[in-house]
């Protein structure tokens, strides 16, 4: 084998490095003022600093659009690629390196329009690896069309009169795929709960679905508006096993508790309604994870004497 | 039964009559190659005839090439012309290099095979048919009005119509086995009839069927009984008084370990090989299901004991995409498909090239447009690897000239994507993927070595740092501390590697990925004249899989006497460094392509020269004898 760059922990070096904040600081985010992107970057770097992730084992993956700029704005590695994309490509990487911590940022054009295909699959084969939906409604860096998450009647550059059709549910769309494992929702203006819902999420050992509500100053700026200054909109789903912050209980009031582990009440709790919900809908851990089932234990020496020896017969001359 | 011979003209008229040997009645003729078709509905088992009869011909030393062409549908209904299968097998003891122009032998288990591959026969041939299926039935689904053994239609052919359906019920009746499976043991008859005829052994066969029905006892019995009656059947002379049996001499061929090989299986080692060679620890396999691509995902996942991972993507995008993840973590990616399915991966293919990233994607081309005749083969995608791409997106393109030549045209696709940091476009074809024939095993010592070097050292670094030979960027594995980097579309400062929109810099930039893939030119071979001169009347100038057919017809012009010669392309872009100079020396270029004028195209505005096209889109490869008439003509000969 050739020389690898080599890891410290490869290295078998004790590594003593701890890492700051600041040691996660990528380029200066150009995000808009006000965007919510600001604020799940910040969420990340603490995520990336409370678990010390390493910066050189730590992979951002994105497609395109504002959200997809996230990778410039972090000192680790990172690859931002095609719109629609991220998934297959941070699939593949994963593939190669199924050590490495991969997260992927979407938005919501890129998740649930172009790249719809991929959102499925990628819930189904379920690698570990955390994929962030930043949803702020509508494409921006296009400059304001319609999105699959627009909301009914809201007006955009390409559907001046309000968009025609009812949004598509994106936490129920995930939970209805097979082998969905982790899908939660979480909102940027409420940074405790976002924290808590990217850390579970990186907890998880599959793929971890976190649709974050984000809202966008230039051209959705509305539609988070009444969720944003009346707390009482907002339904906490809360469960020793999901996500409970006592703090956050004298705003927001209304609570229901909901077990991760029951996928009927997910699917229910994920039907549109006049809350907005918050919270962990669905964990499980036990469902099979790609890489593990692809990684089958190597044939023993006589096995491979054996299997080489048919392949010979095959085609033997 | 009586079979009956209606042609009088039999043969090439060279072969001399030579004691028989053995116990066999009459004198063997010797012939010098000769070429099989089996031809049948596609649930007969033809493929399977073939590839015995291939088989047992290299073991008697033939060299071989062979040609399977199947329906594109799995059980067509029985009976039909768009039903039949065939496979050509073409053997001697000549240097073989294409499955042949004209068939001198066709085996035909119904009228509609009769139908769809008659017209390949040559004047004089022989056709094998299997008298009971020709009923009413048969005959009206292959749109014959009267039986053609019956009229003038085979007047200018050997005609020997056997019953073989009742020869195969008799033969293995003694099994117990029913009707419908004795019939199924009609191809092993007619198998073992041509190896009589052609002198060859039986014993592969039979070990095979041992194994393959080792668990079915009877079935084994019957199957080898058959294949053992249609042998016997030549040897006692019930054939008509004037068939006889042939013999081929041994092919004269360099001694060593050979093997059958496809060009699918000799693409997947040579894959292999190349990730070996480079050093690199995993090759990672993204690809979707499509004829005729399909088969490498299939030698790949074979291969997971060898660092081979595969993915089956849920479409061709998440497929290279895959690759491209991959090859950014360390590993390299390879994707394959063909025309219609590379058109997909197009977007994805401009990022590789922006990112550059190293990346191996085969296309198995497939006559086009759209889904067009997925099972046929064409060459009609060059024009889209060379430019099929937004923006001004250069990459390497090589082609594969044969199904041996896969395996070394692979390796090169992986020397070239790791060394450059480049995506590589391998050019091969429905005819490469699926023919076969006989490959020397190579010695994996004396395999080239090119070692991957991924850069460890953060001093000065940014990700487009170039090499200053190759031009290349530098390959960072993630995991390596201090060289954390962000990849992607976007373009990049040359200076510091970070996001550039200066006008200055996209021009520089631009300017330097086309330098890099135009500097492979000078780390790849002087392009060489295959046979004969340069400077001579006539270049044949080819690339991919019509190398068999141009070699041969060339050759034959000039044993002729014509002052032509034959230039093969494995290197399409860049093109070798003194090619333009190579092709100015001759006085006329002829360039026989299966598409409508893509390499034409290219040499004349490359190199402003007056070559001309020889173009064939019929989904078939070319025939030497095409190749001879237009080499003629424009010899005005």
């Amino acid at each position: 084998m050739t020389h690898y760059g080599c890891s410290l922990l490869s290295c078998g070096v004790i590594d003593e490095r701890t890492f700051e904040m600041d040691d996660y600081q990528g380029a200066v985010a150009r995000w808009c003022p006000g965007c919510g992107d600001h604020s799940i970057l910040t969420a990340v770097q603490r995520l990336l600093e409370e678990e010390q992730l390493k910066p050189e084992e730590t992979v951002f993956v994105s497609g395109i659009g504002c959200s997809s700029r996230f990778p410039h704005y972090l000192n680790t590695y990172g690859f931002h690629g095609l719109h629609g994309r991220a998934l297959p490509v941070a699939t593949g990487v994963k593939l190669e390196r199924p050590e490495l911590n991969v997260f992927v940022v979407m938005g919501d054009g890129d998740c649930c329009s172009i790249g719809a295909g991929h959102w499925i699959h990628a819930t189904r084969y379920n690698v570990d690896m955390v994929a962030l939906l930043l949803d702020n409604n509508m494409y921006g860096l296009t400059k304001g069309q319609t999105s699959p998450t627009t909301p009914l009647h809201f007006p955009s550059n390409t559907q001046p009169r309000g968009t025609y059709l009812e949004a598509l549910n994106p936490v129920q769309a995930t939970l209805g795929v097979t082998n969905a494992s982790f899908v939660a929702q979480t909102a940027e203006w409420i940074p405790a709960h976002l924290y808590e819902t990217l850390k579970a999420a990186y907890h998880h050992k599959g793929f971890s679905f976190v649709r974050i509500l984000q809202r966008c100053p230039v051209y959705t700026a509305s539609v988070y508006d009444e969720a944003v200054r009346k707390p009482d909109v907002i339904e906490m789903m809360v469960h020793d096993d999901g996500i409970y912050l006592p703090d956050l209980d004298q705003i927001y009031k209304q609570k229901i508790v909901h077990n991760p582990k029951d996928i009927d009440g997910a699917r229910r709790l994920a039907e549109v309604t006049e809350r907005v919900r918050l919270g962990v809908f669905y964990r499980n851990e036990a469902l099979p994870r790609y890489e593990d089932l692809r990684r089958l234990p190597a044939h023993t020496a006589e096995e491979r004497v054996r299997l080489l020896s048919e392949e010979l017969d095959r085609y033997a001359v | 039964m009586s079979p009956s011979s209606r042609a009088a003209k039999r043969g090439n008229g060279d072969g001399d009559a030579v004691s028989a040997r053995g116990r066999g009645l009459r004198p063997r003729e010797i012939r010098d190659a000769t070429v099989i078709r089996f031809a049948g509905d596609s649930g007969d088992g033809i493929q399977l005839t073939g590839s015995q009869f291939a088989m047992e011909s290299a073991l008697a030393g033939s060299d071989i090439a062979t040609l399977p062409d199947y329906p594109a549908e799995i059980r067509a209904p029985a009976g039909t012309t768009y039903g039949v299968s065939a496979f050509q097998v073409h053997f001697g003891s000549t240097d073989i290099k294409t499955a042949g122009d004209e068939l001198d032998v066709l085996v035909a288990f119904n009228p509609a095979a009769l139908k769809v591959n008659v017209q390949d026969l040559r004047i004089g041939g022989m056709v094998i048919a299997d008298e009971s299926s020709f009923t009413d039935r048969n005959l009206r689904k292959a749109d014959y009005e009267s039986s053609p053994l019956d009229d003038d239609t085979l007047a200018p052919y050997q005609l020997i119509k056997l019953d073989i359906t009742r020869l195969t019920e008799e033969a293995v009746k003694a099994f117990g086995v029913s009707a419908k499976e004795a019939r199924r043991s009609r191809n092993l008859w007619a198998l073992g009839l041509m190896l009589w005829m052609y002198g060859r052994d039986r014993k592969a066969t039979v070990e095979w069927l041992s194994q393959k029905f080792a668990k079915q006892p009877d079935v084994k019995n019957a199957n080898i009984a058959a294949l053992n009656a249609g042998h016997a059947f030549g040897e006692t002379a019930e054939m008509p008084s004037d068939v006889v049996g042939y013999t081929i001499a041994p092919a004269d061929v360099a001694p060593g370990l050979y093997r059958t090989v496809t060009g699918t299986e000799a693409t997947a080692w040579g894959l292999l090989a190349g990730v070996r060679a480079a050093g690199l620890g995993r090759l990672v396999f993204g690809s979707y299901p499509i004829t005729p691509a399909s088969p490498l995902l299939h030698s790949m996942a074979r291969l997971a004991d060898y660092g081979v991972v595969t993915f089956q993507a849920e479409d061709e995008i998440a497929a290279i995409c895959s690759a491209i993840g991959a090859s950014y973590g360390g590993a390299l990616g390879v994707t394959s498909s063909s025309g219609a399915g590379v058109a997909l991966k197009t977007e994805a293919l401009g990022l590789a090239v922006g990112a550059e990233i190293p990346l191996v994607i085969v296309n198995a081309q497939r006559a086009g447009p759209s889904t067009g005749m997925p099972t046929k083969t064409e060459q009609a995608d060059l024009l889209q690897a060379l430019h099929g791409r937004h923006g001004d997106a250069p990459l390497a393109v090589i082609a594969a000239n044969s199904p041996s030549d896969c395996f070394e045209v692979a390796m090169e696709a992986v020397r070239l994507a790791t060394r450059y940091m480049t995506p590589v476009i391998m050019l091969s074809d429905a005819y490469l993927a699926n023919a076969a024939e006989p490959w020397a095993i190579p010695d994996m010592n004396e395999l080239p070595v090119f070692p991957v070097e991924f850069r460890g050292d953060p001093e000065g670094f940014h990700p487009f740092l170039r090499n200053s030979e190759t031009l290349a960027r530098p390959w960072v594995r993630p995991g390596t501390p201090g060289l954390e980097h962000r990849l992607g579309g976007l373009e990049r400062s040359h200076e510091t590697g970070n996001i550039s929109y200066d006008p200055e810099n996209h021009a520089r930039m631009t300017e330097m990925r086309a330098a890099k893939i135009a500097g492979i030119a000078n780390d790849i071979p002087l392009q060489a004249v295959e046979i004969g001169r340069e400077g001579s009347a006539l270049a044949v100038v080819g690339w991919g899989s019509t190398y068999g057919p141009i070699y041969q017809g060339v050759r034959r012009a000039r044993d002729e006497g014509s002052d032509v010669s034959h230039i093969h392309l494995r290197y399409l872009s860049p093109f070798p460094r003194n090619l333009g100079d190579l092709l100015k020396s001759f006085d006329r270029i002829l360039v026989p392509e299966m598409n409508a004028g893509q390499l034409v195209h290219l040499l004349r505005s490359e190199y402003i020269l007056p070559a001309e096209g020889l173009n064939k889109v019929r989904g078939q490869p070319f025939k030497i004898a095409e190749i001879v008439e237009a080499i003629r003509t424009r010899l005005g000969e």
